[in-house]
């Protein structure tokens, strides 16, 4: 058929893509270059007849050939524009930029704004000029609506980001991190941007407490905010406008932020109870009474059959109040009943925590998955044991207890029993023993749960670097464990990934390695030796006994071959009873 | 082409108790379409929507018989797929060009006819058929340099030697 007289009728009829409507970016109306990218032609006026003989001159050929031969043609050109920007809209940043230089048309739809609205420069930051960023950004204009500049340094102390600042007006999305913007800039975007939903702003030394109180005023839409790092902001003047003037705010990021002391910005926190994420780690002059204005008010009503606030409960998902180092367990007991929908709280070095708190808190949480508790060095199994109890044993996931020095096995043993989803645990520098060890390596092998996966897989990762009482009987016990079928069933299942003392690490890694490829002979090979190099060590005068166990080790093989889950576990049974003989 | 596939699609269709509807190509072929697969297109299911009784053939002006084979033939391989989500949105921020196999072989076609597939989807309203037209295409962009990209598509180069020269000097950051 012709293909020639099919572009009319095509044009004619509806596209999907509504003829654009949309003003399209000035550069693409016609067939000009657009602005920013300053081809060295003649006037105006000159480039466009030269172009328009160009075009016939091309449409002649185009007709010429057809009657030569079909292949020639460009299908590509017949389509209606909608349908191009279509198809450039798969192309990544960087591809659209090289298929710029195809033609003339290529290039106008190239730079089309509707094919950056979204303009994340993440792939290329660092390779970017500062003019061509300026181009595509100014030249794209009210179409982006998610910008991300994330580390684009070079648009510190340029001129041209004027440009930037007042191009975009419809941003819904942008972050700024690491760009070290003006501040004249930032009140631009924030003054042109009322649909703002999520602004990143950490690090920008240059923004001050006006800027969020312009935020306040001129973006109501608000979800999420990071202010992280930005010195010249305080919680008490700046992100009190904030809370009190977007009424969506659901996150907010303000570590290092200083003046938490005044009550007035917790206490918006607290009327209007909107945040579901709230990042205040490093924030030094966070006291127990903000914490208590924050799910109290000033003033609470305490009900005096309970002793509790009549308030609402708090919205809040996750907390993070790290590095505080003023709070103690009296903000654990505010948080207590009252934040029924958390799931993240990370503590860590508050060192002032101790038991008294937790046991108060951890009771009434049901849905925390995450708890990082690293450092708070006054807890002991008192606190572990309240977790283990608690009814969000089920659901928790991450644990890092890292330098909580009084923590060992009498807390550990019954947690690791209570939580079947855990699945990072971190136990560095913690009095956690093999009784621990072995726990773990019994309790993630009873756990029935494939997370839709066949076979053996890393179910809980544990780390235990410098835990003076686990040895590497410990550390063989979980191995031994990992290398076990479950009587009677085809599946392998959840096994543990160990990240432990470097001289015992390679052995760990590659007898998991063996675990995870399903080879459970080469594994328990690997296990065998191991252990009876380390008793050799152990004993280390021993060289007659090093001799027997090395006449042991010549059947073990052939045992190994018959694989299987009764041979397994008859090797099992052996091998434990030599290392028990041994110690 | 078209007249020996046709007859084939008619007769597995008749077994089916879905009505059937008849299509006229602008080549004025007519084609029998189980209504369920004609309603792929947006176009045809509007279109019947508006009037309930439907039983001359719906003319398909803009599309000749052998690209409205293809096209049948791709709704009915896909005529019990789910909706597509309307999230205009999440699609637009990251596009992938991955196209499950059946679509990949089923776009192993000339030019002519996959910008043909890709004008009729469009005409008709089909989706996911665009979607997986202007993938193709895309794919076809991917990974070529300018020249590579022109000799694909027969494309006239209309820069000038010192444009052409200018312009690359400034996307010498989006090289690999």
């Amino acid at each position: 058929m012709s293909s020639s007289s099919l572009i009319p009728k095509y044009q004619a009829a509806q596209p999907i893509i509504e003829p654009p409507a949309l003003p399209r970016s000035a550069s693409c109306g016609d067939l000009d270059l657009p602005g920013p990218f300053s081809l060295k032609t003649e006037s105006q006026d000159e480039t466009r007849t030269g172009l328009k003989r160009r075009v016939n001159t091309a449409s002649t050929e185009i007709l010429g050939a057809k009657k030569d031969e079909v292949r020639k043609v460009d299908y590509f050109e017949k389509l209606p524009d909608e349908l191009k920007v279509r198809i450039f809209g798969y192309l990544r940043p960087k591809e659209l930029v090289r298929a710029s230089l195809v033609s003339r048309q290529w290039h106008a739809l190239c730079y089309d704004g509707q094919l950056w609205t979204v303009f994340d420069a993440t792939e290329f930051y660092k390779d970017i000029p500062v003019d061509k960023l300026v181009g595509i950004i100014s030249t794209a204009g009210g179409f982006i609506r998610h910008l991300n500049l994330r580390g684009c340094v070079q648009l510190q102390n340029d001129w041209r980001v004027g440009a930037v600042s007042t191009a975009s007006q419809n941003l819904v999305y942008a972050n700024l991190e690491g760009c070290k913007l003006e501040r004249i800039a930032i009140h631009n975007i924030v003054g042109n941007n009322e649909k703002l939903v999520q602004i990143n702003l950490s690090g920008q030394q240059s923004i001050t407490n006006s800027t969020l109180r312009l935020m306040a005023v001129k973006c109501p839409r608000l979800e999420s905010l990071d202010v992280s790092w930005c010195s010249g902001v305080d919680a008490a003047r700046g992100l009190r406008k904030i809370i009190e003037g977007c009424p969506e705010l659901r996150e907010l990021k303000a570590s290092e932020m200083a003046r938490f002391d005044e009550i007035s910005p917790m206490q918006a926190m607290f009327r209007a109870n909107t945040l579901e994420r709230l990042y205040l780690s490093g924030c030094e002059t966070l006291t127990d009474d903000s914490i208590r204005a924050m799910v109290e008010g000033r003033h609470p009503d305490i009900d005096p059959l309970t002793g509790r606030t009549t308030a609402p409960p708090r919205k809040l998902k996750h907390l993070d109040v790290s590095r505080c180092s003023r709070l103690t367990s009296a903000s654990l007991k505010h948080l207590a009943h009252n934040v029924p929908d958390l799931e993240g709280l990370q503590l860590s070095r508050c060192d002032l925590l101790t038991d008294d708190g937790f046991t108060t808190l951890l009771p009434t949480l049901t849905k925390l998955t995450h708890l990082d508790v690293e450092e708070c060095s006054q807890i002991t199994d008192e606190t572990i044991l309240a977790l283990a109890s608690a009814p969000c044993a089920v659901t928790l996931k991450h644990l890092q207890l890292s330098y909580c020095e009084l923590v060992g096995d009498a807390g550990l043993g019954p947690l690791i029993k209570a939580c079947p989803n855990l699945m990072n645990l971190e136990l560095d520098n913690t009095r956690a023993g093999d009784f621990t060890m072995e726990e773990i390596g019994m309790q993630v092998r009873r756990r029935t749960d494939m997370r839709g996966k066949t076979g053996a897989f890393v179910g809980m990762r544990v780390v235990m670097y410098d835990c003076p009482s686990i040895t590497w009987n410990g550390v063989r016990e979980v191995m031994i464990r990992n290398a076990t079928k479950r009587p009677y069933e085809d599946v392998h299942g959840q096994v543990v990934q160990m990240k432990c003392y470097y001289g015992w690490q390679m052995t760990c890694d590659e007898h998991l390695k063996r675990v995870l490829r399903g080879d459970l002979c080469s594994a328990n090979k690997l296990e065998t030796k191991w252990a009876e190099h380390m008793i050799a060590v152990e004993e280390g005068h021993g060289r007659r006994r090093r001799r027997r166990d090395a006449g042991t080790q010549d059947f073990i093989p052939e045992l190994d071959d018959e694989a299987g889950p009764v041979s397994s576990w008859r090797n099992r049974g052996r091998r434990r009873g030599a290392s028990c003989a041994i110690m | 082409m078209s007249n020996t596939q046709a007859p084939a699609t008619v007769k597995k269709l008749t077994l089916v108790p879905t009505r059937l509807l008849t299509l006229l190509s602008s080549d004025s072929i007519e084609k029998k379409v189980a209504r369920d697969v004609a309603e792929r297109s947006i176009l045809i299911k509007n279109m019947l929507e508006d009037c309930a009784e439907f039983d001359q053939a719906i003319p398909i002006p803009n599309v000749t018989s052998s690209v409205l084979t293809k096209v049948i033939e791709w709704c009915e391989h896909h005529k019990n797929d789910p909706a597509p989500a309307a999230d205009e949105k999440v699609d637009s921020r990251k596009k992938s060009t991955d196209i499950d196999e059946w679509d990949q072989k089923f776009m192993q076609v000339d030019q002519e006819m996959l910008f043909e597939i890709i004008l009729a989807a469009n005409y008709l309203d089909i989706k996911p058929l665009l979607d997986v037209g202007c993938k193709t295409v895309a794919n076809m962009i991917k990974g070529k340099s300018p020249e590579e990209i022109r000799e694909t598509f027969n494309i006239q180069n209309d820069f000038t030697p010192e444009e052409e020269d200018q312009i690359r000097r400034e996307n010498q950051w989006a090289e690999e």
